[in-house]
Parts: structure tokens; C-alpha cells; sequence
């Protein structure tokens, strides 16, 4: 069972040490996957959740939070999940002394690639994992195809390959 | 955003539009989730320390508990085979919609390919693969990768521009990606 303050703290150090909603789990996978907290399925389902609910897609946190450590895990990963954005403050106070510098830009630059390149990661982890079959690359492909035009939704990509899963594995 | 972008600036004319695009930018820097931040400055702008509490729990009290019964009522149902068959195929799905957010990312670097040349762009790539493939292959953890490429970032692309006025203050990767503009 999770220590309540060890758990904060996993989530707040993905949290700050990330940009956007999604670039905290690789570091929340590696922290809960090693201390057995969750599998590479709680991530998938949490981000499946993320998904489909309203609000910043950053809160499919709040999903992986409740399905390691029920309502407290919850609450813990959405605290984690809004003290980090205040730094915003910071930033906006800081931006204007530092804007010119020019080792700013580099910096900024390389840790927005390796975001990137961490984000193809979970990608991998989910597929590799948890996917042993055709069926299930079959899936992934064409959620691949389907995302790829903007027009249509996250969520009926999501609701169409369950109704996939349904037809093919029940 | 797109419907924050709408309702501050045109409908009620709260912000101006280079106002928000200068709060957006500094959203870029900031770790988490960047709404969140965007939401901290608007409202700090409109009401102060009152107007950052009122925002902030204006956005994220309905979602978060919205998202939070959701995932009660699937920790309820996750046993049943049904669901299981279900989850069996939404689960690579996720996985495809992760690699699109991926590479929602690399498109506006190809974009800038055009004024920053192909170098520039091959270094990007490389980049974003040798970071993918540190993590993948070596199991390195992802705190040191990233300082490890910020350092880089500063050695490689440093001496890209010769006049850093020229240097545009939004963030490198995609300002508005399928992320953000989603919901």
C-alpha cells in the first residue's frame, strides 16, 4: 500500500517536471510500475478515461490516482496536478529579464524534443505490453488512421474500437 | 481553449489578443498542465489573488468530478467480461491517439524547416529519437534524459540564429496542439 506523502510527491515531481497533460506519465510509470502501485493497464485505462471526460485531458491523472489508491489518490494527484501551473507567476515575472538570453531558447528547445520523443515512448509501453496480438495492432493502426484526421473525435475513436474489442475478444 | 479564446477576447472582451498570445507562451514554460496556468493569469488579470481561487476552481471543480465518477463507475464495472472485451480494444486504441499527440508535436517543426533549414530539422528529429530510444532501450529514467537534452539543446541550437530578436517568445513545440484545443 502507497505511503500517502510518497505518493504525493511521485506525482508532484512528474507534474513538475512536465509540460502539457500528458508529458508526467512516463516518469509516473516508472515510478509506480517499479514500486508495483500499477501496470501498464491502469495507465492505458486512465488515459482511456482522461479521454473521454471533459476538462484539461490533463486530469486522466485523477483517473490513475483513484484506480491506485481510491478517493485519496484522487485527491493527492489533483493537488499534485495544480500547484506546479502556478509557477506561471514566476515565469511571467522572470520571462521579461531573461527573454534575450540566448541560451534560453536552446534550452527551451531541448527539453521540448525530449517531451516529444518521451511522449513516442508511452505509446510504446502501452502497445508493447499489453497488446500480444494481431487484433489488438489491428486496433491501434486504425485508431492511428482515424486520429490522424482532426475532424473526428477522440472520443468515437475510442467508442469504436471498444465496439471492436467487443466483436473480436467477448 | 478554443472556447476560452472565445468567450475572453471576443465575447466579453476581457483580454486583447496579443495579451492572451503573451500569457500562452509563458504557459509553454511552465510545467503542468498549461490551461491551468493560462487560467491562473487570465484570472489573476481580471480579479486578482480572488479572481486566480474563483478561476481555478471554476475549471477544475465540474471536470475534475465529472472525471472522478467516471472512473468510480468503471472501477464498478472493470471485472465483468464484457467490459474486459472492451477495454481489450480500447486499450491499443489509447495507444494510437498517444503516438497522434506525438506526432501533433513534430508537425509545426516541419513547418519551421522552411525558414530554419534542413539541419536544423535533422538535428530535431534526432534528437526526439535518441530520447525515445535512451528511455526505451536503456530503461533510463526520464528527469535525467530531460536535463540531459535541455544541455544539448543549449550546445546545438544555440548558434542557430544570429540575431536573437528575431526570436519568436512562443515556445519551440506547438503552442496549440490537439491537447489543448480538444475540449
Amino acid at each position: 500500500m502507497p505511503a500517502p506523502l510518497l505518493y504525493f510527491l511521485l506525482f508532484f515531481k512528474a507534474s513538475l517536471f512536465s509540460t502539457g497533460g500528458f508529458s508526467n506519465l512516463p516518469s509516473l510509470r516508472q515510478d509506480l510500475l517499479a514500486r508495483h502501485w500499477a501496470t501498464d493497464a491502469t495507465f492505458a485505462q486512465s488515459l482511456a478515461i482522461g479521454q473521454i471526460t471533459p476538462g484539461p485531458n490533463g486530469l486522466w491523472v485523477i483517473c490513475l490516482g483513484y484506480l491506485t489508491y481510491g478517493y485519496l489518490g484522487a485527491v493527492l494527484s489533483l493537488v499534485a496536478l495544480t500547484i506546479p501551473p502556478f509557477l506561471v507567476l514566476v515565469n511571467s515575472a522572470v520571462y521579461a529579464r531573461i527573454e534575450k538570453q540566448r541560451w534560453v531558447k536552446g534550452f527551451m528547445q531541448g527539453i521540448s524534443l525530449a517531451v516529444i520523443g518521451i511522449l513516442f515512448t508511452v505509446s510504446w509501453a502501452i502497445i508493447s505490453r499489453t497488446s500480444t496480438d494481431w487484433r489488438s495492432w489491428l486496433i491501434a493502426i486504425g485508431a492511428v488512421v482515424l486520429a490522424l484526421n482532426k475532424r473526428i473525435n477522440v472520443v468515437f475513436i475510442l467508442a469504436l474500437a471498444g465496439a471492436a474489442g467487443f466483436l473480436l475478444y467477448h | 481553449m478554443f472556447l476560452i479564446q472565445q468567450t475572453f477576447i471576443e465575447k466579453y472582451a476581457f483580454i486583447t489578443r496579443e495579451e492572451f498570445l503573451h500569457f500562452f507562451s509563458l504557459c509553454a514554460f511552465t510545467p503542468g498542465i498549461n490551461i491551468v496556468a493560462l487560467t491562473i493569469l487570465i484570472g489573476r488579470k481580471l480579479g486578482g489573488a480572488l479572481g486566480i481561487l474563483v478561476s481555478i476552481l471554476g475549471l477544475l471543480v465540474p471536470s475534475a468530478t465529472i472525471t472522478c465518477l467516471c472512473v468510480v463507475l468503471f472501477a464498478m464495472v472493470q471485472h465483468a467480461p464484457v467490459v474486459q472485451a472492451i477495454l481489450h480494444g480500447v486499450v491499443p486504441a489509447t495507444a494510437g491517439v498517444m503516438f497522434v499527440v506525438g506526432l501533433g508535436f513534430v508537425k509545426p517543426l516541419f513547418e519551421r524547416r522552411r525558414e530554419e533549414g534542413w539541419p536544423w530539422f535533422l538535428a530535431c528529429l534526432l534528437m526526439i529519437a535518441a530520447c525515445a530510444l535512451a528511455i526505451i532501450l536503456f530503461n533510463l529514467s526520464v528527469i535525467p534524459v530531460l536535463l540531459a537534452a535541455a544541455l544539448l539543446g543549449i550546445v546545438i541550437f544555440r548558434s542557430q540564429r544570429i540575431n536573437p530578436e528575431d526570436v519568436p517568445p512562443i515556445s519551440p513545440v506547438a503552442p496549440i496542439n490537439r491537447e489543448q484545443g480538444g475540449k
